[in-house]
C-alpha cells in the first residue's frame, strides 16, 4: 500500500539524525576550539613555568650572593633541581608531545641542559660573594632566558604544530562528517528511490484503475449496444409491478419519456390492450399472484403515431438472498410484423385461392365457348351462305344470324372472362379517357348521380385495349349505381403508383412503380366479405334474375387480369361506415417507345379477292368446308387440306398458292407452326394467317416466332376474315 | 582499600587477676588517665607529641584538620615515616612520561587515617609553589597514591620528587582528563586537609 506517512516519517528521522550531527559537529568543534586554546595556554604555560623557575633560580642566585640569610646553598641548590626538573617534562609525556613538534625546541632545550651542566659544578662551590661565580651564572642564565623568550614566540607564532595538531584533532570529526554525508546521501537515495517507486507504483495502480475503469465502461457500453442493438427491450420492475427500468428501444416503440413511462405498472403503460384484451393479461396477472415467471404474454398496444403494435412479453420473477420477491425483469419483442406477415401470407393464400378457381372457372367456360363458338361459327356461316343465296331480308335466315350474333357475343364474354378474348392493346392517357368517359356515365348513370373525376397531372399512359377498357369502365359505373339507388357520388380518379401508401393488397406480374391505378369508389351500400370473395365468379350476381347476368364483374377481372394488370375491392357492407366500395385497377404503363395505335376500325363489307389461290389447313371438317366456302365467297381459289402433310403434298403439286389459312392445332404430326416453316423453306414468299379460338395464348407461347403472321381469332366473321386475307396479301 | 585494625594497648593483661587487686589497679589507672586526660586537654599543644617526631629530612608537611601532629598543627614527616604508613604499587602510564610506570608509595587515604586527618579538599602544594586542590572524595573512589619510587628509583627534585601525586588512570580512564590531571602535583611539599 503506498503510504504517505512512512515517507514524511522517514524524512523526519533522517532530517532529524541530520541536524544532530550539524548540532553535535558544532558543540564539538566549539569544544575542540576550547582544547585547541587550552592545548596553546598549556604549551605556553609549560615554557612560562621554565622561565618562571629560571628567574627564581636567578633570584636566588643574586640572594645567595649577595649574602641574604633567607637564601642557603641547599635553598639555591633545590632552585636548581626545580629549574632542572621543568626540562625533561619538554621531553617526554603526552603532555608536551605537540610542543616537541617546534623545530626550536629541542635546540633550545639541549643547549639549556648543557648550560645548566656547566652550571652545576660552579654552583656546588660557589660561595657568598664570589663575583666570578655569579656572573658566569648570571651570564648563562641571561642567554637562556632569551632563548627561552625567542621559544615562547616560536609556540605563538609557529603555525605547523598547530596546524598539525589541529588535523589531529579534526580527522576523526572529518572522517565522522564524512561517515555521515555518506550516511545521508544514503538515506536521502533510498528516499528518493522509495519515493520514485511510490510514484510508480501509484502511477500504474492509476493507470490500471484507468484500464479497468475503461474496460468496465467498455463492457457496459458493449452490453449497452447489445441491449439498444436488438429489436427487443428490456425492463424491470419492483415488489409493487412499477417499472424502474426500461430500454430505450421501448421508448422508441412506445413513445413518451422515461419519466412518463417508470414508476408505471406494466398493465397499466399497456392500458389500451388491457381495455380490449383482458383475457391475455390473465397470464401476467396469473405470474404476479403466484410471484413466478411468464412467458408469451401476447397483448396489442399503440406505439408512436398510432401505429399499432403487436408486443409479446417474457417476465422473470427475482428474489432477494432471504427469498423476498423483488420483481419482475423481462423482455418483450415487437411482433407486429410477424403478426402482420402472417395476416397478409394468410390474405395472399385466400387470394391465391380465389385465383386459382378463377382460373379453373375460365378455363372450364374457355373450353365450352371453344366449342360452342366452332359450333356457331358453322351456324352462322352457313346462315351467311344462305343469306347471299336467298337475300338478308329473309326472316329464317335473319333471326339465324341474329341468334349467332348472341351467341358470339355470349361466348365473347365468356372468353373474356377467361381471358381469351382478342385484345388490341394500345397506349391510352387516363385523363383523356376519364373525361370522354365521363360524359357517357353522366348520361347512362342519370341525375342522381354525381360524378367527380380526380386525376392526377401529366399521368404517363397505360396499355390496354381502349374499347374493353371503357366498357369495363361503364361496367363498374353500373355496379356502382346499382349500390346507390337512393343516388350517392362517385369518385373516378387516377393516380400514380407513388399515390399508393396502403399494403399492396394484390399481386402484380412487375413492380408497383409500372402500374397506374384507376380507382372508382362509390358510397353506395358496399358488400360483405363473402360477397367480395365471389363478386368476380362469372354468373355470380346479387341482383335479382333478369336484372343482371352476373358476367359484369367477371369480364372487368378477366381483362384487366389478360392486359397484365390486377384488380382489388375494398368494401364494407357495414352501414355506420358507410364506406361503400372501392375498386382499384392496376394497370400496366405503356412503354415509352411503345406507339398508339389507333382503333381499329369495324368494315362492313367484306374486301373482295382477285382469284388468289389460297390454302386452308383445318382438321375440323366444318370449320374447314365453313372457311373454304367463305372464302370462296370473297372471290379466291381455295384448296383444302386436313393436316400439314396433306399441305405439304399439295404445295408441292401447285406452285401458285399465294396464302395459307392454317389451324394452330392440327390433328397429326404437324403443327401450324411445323407446317408454316416446312413451307416457308421451300416456297419464298408464301403468307401464312393462323387461326386459333385461343389467339392469346399462342401469342404468349410463340409470340417471337409470330411477330411477322397474322392471327384470326375464331370464330370469325366474314368480313374479319376478308380483312385478314387482303391485309396478309398485300403485305 | 586496606582497612586497618587498630589495637587498643589497655585491652590487654586483666584477665587471671585477683578481684581486689584488680580493683586496686583500677583505681590507680584511673586516677592516672585521669590526670593524663586533664592534662591533654589543657596543655594540647605541649602534648602534640603524639605522632613520633622524624628522624630524617622532613619532606611532607601536613596541615589542616587532622588529629595526629608533631609540631603545632602540623605533621611533619620523613620518608621513613611515610613509608611506614604502608607502601602500595600502582602501575600507569602518565601524560608527562613516555610508557607504563611502576609508582612506589602510600595511599592518600592511608596517610590521612593515619593522621587522623578529616576535611572536604586537600590543598597540594609543591616545591615550586604550584597549588592543586584534591577532593576528598578522590581518595575514596580512587587509589591515589603518594609515589616516592618510580620504576624501583626514589625520586629526586629534578626527577619530580620526592613525592609525586600519582592518580590511577590505566584502571580508570575516565580520570584522564585537564582537571584531573592538574592534581598530579610532583615536588609535593605539604598538604593541608580543610
Amino acid at each position: 500500500m503506498f503510504s504517505k506517512h512512512k515517507y514524511i516519517l522517514g524524512l523526519a528521522v533522517v532530517v532529524v539524525a541530520l541536524l544532530i550531527v550539524i548540532v553535535s559537529s558544532f558543540h564539538r568543534f566549539t569544544v575542540l576550539q576550547d582544547e585547541v586554546t587550552a592545548e596553546t595556554r598549556s604549551a605556553l604555560w609549560h615554557v612560562s613555568q621554565l622561565e618562571k623557575e629560571l628567574l627564581r633560580f636567578r633570584g636566588a642566585v643574586m640572594a645567595y650572593h649577595s649574602g641574604s640569610p633567607n637564601t642557603s646553598h641547599d635553598d639555591l641548590k633545590q632552585r636548581f633541581d626545580i629549574l632542572w626538573s621543568r626540562i625533561p617534562v619538554f621531553l617526554e609525556g603526552n603532555e608536551t608531545k605537540l610542543l616537541r613538534r617546534i623545530e626550536s625546541l629541542s635546540g633550545t632545550l639541549m643547549a639549556f641542559l648543557m648550560d645548566l651542566e656547566e652550571i652545576e659544578p660552579i654552583l656546588d662551590q660557589m660561595e657568598p660573594g664570589d663575583d666570578r661565580a655569579y656572573m658566569a651564572i648570571e651570564n648563562i642564565i641571561g642567554q637562556n632566558a632569551s632563548r627561552l623568550q625567542q621559544l615562547a614566540l616560536d609556540v605563538f607564532h609557529e603555525p605547523s604544530w598547530f596546524d598539525t595538531f589541529w588535523r589531529d584533532r579534526t580527522k576523526i570529526i572529518r572522517i565522522e562528517s564524512a561517515v555521515a554525508i555518506a550516511f545521508f546521501a544514503l538515506c536521502f537515495g533510498l528516499f528518493i528511490f522509495l519515493i520514485t517507486r511510490a510514484i510508480q507504483r501509484a502511477e500504474r495502480l492509476i493507470l490500471a484503475t484507468k484500464s479497468a475503469e475503461q474496460a468496465q465502461r467498455l463492457s457496459e457500453r458493449r452490453f449497452r449496444d447489445f441491449a439498444e442493438a436488438g429489436s427487443d427491450w428490456f425492463w424491470e420492475t419492483d415488489r409493487d409491478l412499477r417499472l424502474v427500468f426500461v430500454s430505450d428501444r421501448f421508448l422508441e416503440l412506445h413513445g413518451g419519456t422515461r419519466d412518463e413511462v417508470l414508476g408505471q405498472r406494466l398493465d397499466e403503460v399497456h392500458s389500451a390492450s388491457l381495455a380490449v384484451e383482458p383475457e391475455q393479461w390473465q397470464v401476467y396477472f396469473d405470474a404476479v399472484a403466484e410471484s413466478v415467471d411468464f412467458r408469451d404474454l401476447v397483448h396489442e398496444d399503440f406505439g408512436t403515431q398510432g401505429r399499432r403494435l403487436v408486443i409479446r412479453s417474457a417476465g422473470r420473477s427475482i428474489f432477494d438472498e432471504d427469498g423476498n420477491f423483488l420483481g419482475f425483469r423481462g423482455t418483450s419483442s415487437d411482433i407486429t410484423k410477424e403478426i402482420e406477415a402472417r395476416e397478409v401470407a394468410g390474405k395472399i393464400r385466400d387470394q391465391l385461392r380465389q385465383s386459382q378457381k378463377l382460373q379453373a372457372i375460365g378455363q372450364l367456360t374457355g373450353g365450352i365457348a371453344h366449342d360452342f363458338n366452332n359450333l356457331l361459327a358453322v351456324v352462322s356461316g352457313n346462315a351467311e351462305v344462305l343469306a347471299r343465296r336467298y337475300g338478308r331480308e329473309d326472316e329464317i335466315i335473319s333471326s339465324i344470324l341474329n341468334a349467332a350474333g348472341r351467341g358470339a357475343e355470349l361466348t365473347q364474354r365468356l372468353r373474356a372472362f377467361s381471358r381469351q378474348q382478342p385484345l388490341d392493346p394500345v397506349a391510352i392517357d387516363l385523363a383523356e379517357l376519364i373525361a370522354a368517359m365521363a360524359s357517357v356515365f353522366r348520361r347512362t348513370l342519370g341525375e342522381r348521380m354525381t360524378i367527380e373525376t380526380r386525376i392526377e397531372p401529366d399521368l404517363e399512359p397505360v396499355f390496354a385495349d381502349r374499347g374493353q377498357l371503357e366498357s369495363a369502365l361503364l361496367n363498374l359505373a353500373i355496379n356502382a349505381r346499382d349500390a346507390m339507388p337512393e343516388g350517392g357520388q362517385l369518385v373516378v380518379s387516377a393516380m400514380s403508383s407513388a399515390m399508393w401508401q396502403k399494403k399492396l393488397p394484390v399481386q402484380l406480374n412487375g413492380r408497383l412503380e409500372d402500374y397506374l391505378i384507376l380507382a372508382l369508389a362509390d358510397n353506395g351500400v358496399g358488400m360483405a366479405p363473402d360477397v367480395i370473395e365471389r363478386a368476380f365468379e362469372p354468373f355470380y350476381t346479387t341482383k335479382e334474375i333478369g336484372e343482371g347476368t352476373g358476367l359484369g364483374l367477371s369480364i372487368v377481372y378477366g381483362f384487366v387480369t389478360q392486359s397484365g394488370g390486377s384488380i382489388h375491392i375494398e368494401s364494407s357492407s357495414d352501414q355506420n361506415s358507410n364506406q361503400g366500395t372501392k375498386i382499384y385497377l392496376f394497370l400496366p404503363k405503356a412503354e415509352s417507345e411503345f406507339e398508339a395505335v389507333a382503333a381499329p376500325c369495324e368494315g362492313s363489307h367484306a374486301p373482295v379477292g382477285e382469284g388468289q389461290k389460297i390454302l386452308v389447313v383445318e382438321d375440323d371438317p366444318d370449320v374447314r368446308r365453313l372457311t373454304a366456302q367463305l372464302l370462296e365467297m370473297l372471290g379466291y381459289e381455295v384448296l383444302i387440306a386436313e393436316s400439314g402433310e396433306v399441305a405439304l403434298e399439295l404445295l408441292s403439286n401447285d406452285q401458285n398458292v399465294a396464302l395459307i389459312i392454317s389451324d394452330m392445332v392440327l390433328s397429326g404430326g404437324l403443327s401450324g407452326l411445323e407446317l408454316a416453316k416446312a413451307a416457308r423453306s421451300r416456297f419464298d414468299g408464301l403468307r401464312f394467317i393462323y387461326m386459333s379460338g385461343y389467339p392469346n395464348e399462342v401469342l404468349r407461347q410463340n409470340g417471337a416466332e409470330l411477330s411477322d403472321v397474322e392471327l384470326l381469332a375464331k370464330p370469325f366473321r366474314l368480313a374479319e376474315l376478308g380483312d385478314k386475307v387482303r391485309a396478309a396479301l398485300e403485305a | 582499600m586496606t582497612a586497618l585494625m587498630a589495637e587498643m594497648p589497655w585491652d590487654t593483661g586483666a584477665k587471671g587477676e585477683s578481684f581486689g587487686v584488680m580493683i586496686l589497679y583500677q583505681k590507680i589507672f584511673f586516677c592516672l588517665a585521669m590526670v593524663l586526660a586533664a592534662f591533654a586537654f589543657n596543655k594540647g599543644d605541649a602534648l602534640a607529641g603524639s605522632l613520633e617526631r622524624p628522624s630524617g629530612e622532613v619532606i611532607l608537611e601536613v596541615s589542616g584538620n587532622l588529629v595526629q601532629t608533631n609540631a603545632p598543627g602540623l605533621a611533619l614527616l620523613d620518608r621513613e615515616q611515610i613509608e611506614a604508613i604502608g607502601l602500595k604499587v600502582l602501575e600507569t602510564k602518565t601524560p608527562w612520561t613516555d610508557g607504563v610506570k611502576r609508582f612506589e608509595g602510600v595511599l592518600l587515604c592511608d596517610l590521612l587515617r593515619y593522621l587522623g586527618a578529616e576535611g572536604e579538599s586537600i590543598a597540594a602544594t609543591a616545591l615550586n609553589d604550584y597549588a592543586a586542590n584534591i577532593p576528598t572524595s578522590d581518595c575514596r573512589d580512587y587509589d591515589v597514591l603518594l609515589a616516592l619510587k618510580m620504576d624501583g628509583a626514589y625520586m629526586t627534585v629534578r626527577n619530580k620528587g620526592p613525592i609525586w601525586v600519582i592518580y590511577p588512570q590505566d584502571h580508570h580512564p575516565e580520570l584522564d582528563r585537564p582537571v584531573v590531571h592538574s592534581r598530579w602535583v610532583w615536588q609535593l611539599k605539604s598538604l593541608k586537609v580543610r
